[in-house]
């Protein structure tokens, strides 16, 4: 009896800590094990490693890891950048456009929609959360043709997301979602907190400075940051709209 | 002088040493990126669309290339150890690079070195446990015990379940030509690092030095 027991009460943690981290953490939602921030160009979804290079999507299976598989490579556009899981989707940003890829087929992803930016920039994550895909776009000019900003998607329908939000940004790299928190990078300017409560409609909360900010991972309540010379743990289980700083490694 | 039509490779190797004044950092990918044989497509009108806007303000566009310059040039090595996955101890960050957390190790690459093994089981005290050398590793990911990088121009799969034997289990040879790519350093005020174009045939870069170079074809 008491083993029962003791078996159903594992279960039920399972379940719950399942859960959890599902809701916490969007990032990892196909990653059984963690979690990477919104400018990688690698991503595991199931036993299929994802890479973006320039121009394409490469897809290799690693069931066995000793021996990965190349299995197809797919075309994407020009000046790819970054690679986002979620759920059974995967978020692609480039200098010009997203692009959002089924995996249904996981060894043969499939575009099923796109979103064309309305200038051309450079330096693109995507993050996404329920029917909202956050992107920073980044002008990278050296005359200021054009201002950079943090865009708001509606992707309810996959295949044609639109474009309910455009905030204005000095530099913004990397980005993160958690809950009703969306953390921008903005380089040198520091971390910018938005309340997205409203999905389509972020709220300008804090700004943390003093650090020079390139990308983020909201994982298991602490928030991950990517500086210049290290990295930085910042407290977002207590406010998530108010991260705490832990500690920092640099050098 | 821009062509009305997509002009044909040679034309836009032409076109660019042309203009290579007014393509930014653009020129060196892109002659980098021919030079290196590596398939990138390059969209003509995304680079039209660079050339207008650079030439109608770059300051920098009455700017001729140097005839001779100080400016680096490669070292290459034919050394198949710099192709080694190894275990080393922690080393200082030079510059964080991406991340993966498992929420209790965070890995963090040192860009074109290795990575960075961090224990932050205590968040309040993250330890540097160790490092992970993998020559021009840019990528990271992790999924039960084994770390997904690339080294060089290949995807290698290390085991680090044992962290006190931590070693390479699989490799695919040059699937991410992309991230072979390099260039030599630049300083802190960001100005124009001149060089001489790399030539994979002559081995692997490890290293860059600095001298007077002729007539430099490649720069960023």
């Amino acid at each position: 009896m008491k083993t029962i027991t003791k078996l159903f009460l594992g279960l039920l943690l399972l379940v719950l800590y399942t859960s959890c981290t599902k809701e916490s953490n969007s990032a990892s939602a196909n990653q059984s094990s963690g979690a990477g921030g919104s400018t990688a160009r690698f991503t595991i979804a199931g036993n299929y490693l994802y890479v973006v290079d320039h121009t394409s999507l490469k897809t290799f299976l690693i069931s066995d890891p000793s021996h990965p598989v190349s299995k197809s490579k797919t075309e994407v556009g020009v000046n790819i950048e970054t690679i986002f899981p979620y759920r059974d989707k995967l978020f692609i940003g480039s200098s010009s456009a997203m692009y959002i890829f089924s995996l249904t087929e996981p060894d043969r992803p499939e575009q099923i929609g796109h979103a064309q930016y309305q200038i051309h920039m450079s330096c693109d994550p995507v993050v996404v959360k329920d029917q909202a895909a956050y992107a920073t776009l980044r002008a990278d000019g050296p005359c200021g043709w054009s201002q950079s900003s943090l865009v708001v998607y509606d992707i309810s329908s996959f295949s044609s997301p639109v474009l309910k939000t455009t905030i204005s940004i000095f530099s913004p790299y990397g980005l993160g979602v958690n809950g009703n928190a969306l953390y921008v990078c903005n380089g040198e300017a520091g971390l910018t907190v938005y309340d997205v409560s409203v999905p389509f409609t972020p709220v300008y909360k804090t700004e943390i400075t003093g650090k020079t900010f390139y990308d983020v991972i909201p994982y298991d309540n602490i928030l991950v940051c990517q500086v210049s010379d290290g990295f930085a743990l910042y407290d977002i289980g207590t406010d998530p709209l108010n991260p705490v700083y832990i500690s920092n490694v640099l050098n | 002088m821009l062509h009305e039509t997509a002009p044909a490779d040679s034309d836009l190797i032409f076109m660019r040493k042309q203009r290579n004044h007014v393509l930014g950092n653009q020129g060196v990918l892109y002659y980098l990126s021919l030079t290196n044989i590596v398939i990138m497509k390059i969209n003509f009108r995304w680079l039209l669309l660079f050339a207008v806007i650079f030439s109608s303000c770059d300051p920098r566009r009455n700017v001729v290339l140097p005839q001779e310059t100080i400016g680096y040039v490669p070292i290459y090595s034919n050394n198949t150890t710099a192709k080694q996955i190894s275990a080393e101890l922690p080393r200082p960050t030079i510059k964080g690079g991406k991340m993966f957390t498992t929420g209790k190790f965070l890995f963090q690459v040192e860009p074109d070195s290795g990575i960075h093994i961090i224990n932050y089981t205590d968040p309040s005290h993250p330890q540097k446990i160790g490092f992970i050398r993998s020559f021009l590793c840019k990528e990271i990911s992790f999924k039960n015990g084994f770390i997904y990088t690339n080294n060089f121009s290949d995807l290698v799969v290390i085991d680090i379940s044992d962290i006190n034997h931590i070693h390479e289990i699989g490799r695919v040879e040059n699937v991410f030509p992309d991230l072979a790519l390099q260039y030599p350093p630049k300083d802190q005020n960001n100005t124009t690092v001149y060089f001489e174009c790399p030539d994979p045939s002559k081995g692997i870069i490890t290293g860059w030095k600095q001298q007077i170079i002729k007539n430099p074809k490649c720069w960023r």
